[in-house]
């Protein structure tokens, strides 16, 4: 019987030791996982912070990305500045480099044609209320610019001036630019048909009929004085 | 760094200039011809990196010049813009039967005539002071 005890007494003991070490490992346990879950939320704040940081460099590179495109259109828009000062830089400067009256009369020619971008033109020039008079012409057969300019386009009608902006609408005349020096018209510039591959006419274009208007009638008036002084002696 | 050389030809001046005022900020050496036989001589004395030939002009046209530059031992080798006021397909063709490398129409475009001088001579990486 004693003998019988004894071994329930042990295995109770044996039992009461293996509940204590599944207790111990239970502890453990809990603390490992407890461990886990912290992990599990500095993670989760981790990935949160780095979602938002990258959020935020993603809205900075869309913010540069689009100042970029802003310093490309501005870059574009100053290069075409550039372009156009060019055109009128080298207008001025070359209607202004002869006092002779052909040279002057070439160098508008030159401008129509190769700025402006037009082989048909006719250049006026007047005295005072006197009739306009036919000082050159490019690409234009005399009798057809006299059939223009008597029927359709009268020459008492070139002080007026016109720039179509649309040439397609009123061909074959695209411009006609009064030449003037102190409001009083002096001349006029027609311009016919523009190149085959120019479609319009762009600002430039108007900034450079400005021109025209203002710096070819001061030039072929230097040029006449100049001539007037010439012939004098 | 080698200054790349290029030869304007056209018998307006107010061409030239505006060509020379459009490159005048990069830095290449400009030279100028007003007529073809100029052109095809200084193709050869000056050997230029790259020629902008006008089409129409007095004493020898763009496509002669053109053909005479081609036809050269010495001076084969440099491309060559035709610059021209007509921009139709027969006149383009012309140019190409000459043995241009390429062409632009008037007037002139800066940044046309800047990107097609760049795309040529390789862009630029040193500001003409």
């Amino acid at each position: 019987m004693s003998g019988g005890r004894s071994y329930i007494s042990k295995a109770r003991e044996e039992q009461q030791q293996y509940i204590n070490s599944l207790l111990q490992e239970n502890e453990k346990l809990r603390a490992i996982a407890a461990m886990l879950e912290n992990d599990v939320l500095r993670a989760e704040e981790q990935q949160r912070v780095a979602k938002a940081e990258l959020q935020r460099l993603l809205d900075r590179f869309e913010e540069i990305a689009g100042e970029n495109q802003r310093f490309a259109e501005q870059y574009q828009h100053i290069e075409e500045q550039s372009s156009n000062l060019a055109n009128l830089y080298v207008a001025s400067y070359q209607l202004h480099t002869s006092v002779d009256r052909e040279t002057v009369l070439t160098t508008i020619q030159e401008i129509v044609i190769n700025l402006i971008g037009s082989e048909q033109l006719a250049i006026y020039e007047r005295n005072g209320d006197a009739e306009f008079r036919l000082a050159a012409s490019f690409g234009l057969d005399q009798d057809q610019l006299m059939a223009f300019v008597s029927g359709e386009y009268a020459t008492e009608k070139l002080g007026e001036g016109h720039i179509f902006s649309d040439p397609a609408e009123r061909q074959p005349l695209t411009a006609c630019v009064p030449l003037q020096i102190c409001d009083q018209v002096v001349g006029a510039i027609l311009v016919f048909r523009l190149l085959e591959h120019k479609q319009s006419l762009e600002t430039v274009d108007h900034e450079l009929f400005e021109l025209l208007a203002v710096h070819a009638s001061t030039a072929l008036y230097c040029a006449s004085l100049h001539a007037d002084r010439v012939v004098a002696g | 760094m080698h200054r790349k050389k290029i030869l304007l030809v056209d018998d307006s001046s107010t061409i030239l200039m505006m060509e020379k005022f459009i490159l005048r900020n990069d830095p290449y050496i400009l030279i100028t011809a007003s007529n073809g036989e100029e052109a095809v001589q200084k193709a050869v004395s000056e050997q230029p990196d790259l020629i902008l030939l006008d089409v129409i002009m007095p004493r020898m046209g763009g496509f002669e010049a053109c053909r005479l530059i081609r036809d050269n031992e010495a001076s084969k080798h440099i491309p060559i813009v035709m610059v021209t006021t007509r921009g139709e397909a027969t006149n383009v063709e012309t140019g190409w039967l000459s043995g241009c490398s390429d062409y632009i129409t008037k007037p002139i475009n800066a940044i046309e005539l800047l990107a097609k001088v760049r795309s040529i001579l390789g862009e630029v990486t040193e500001v003409a002071q």
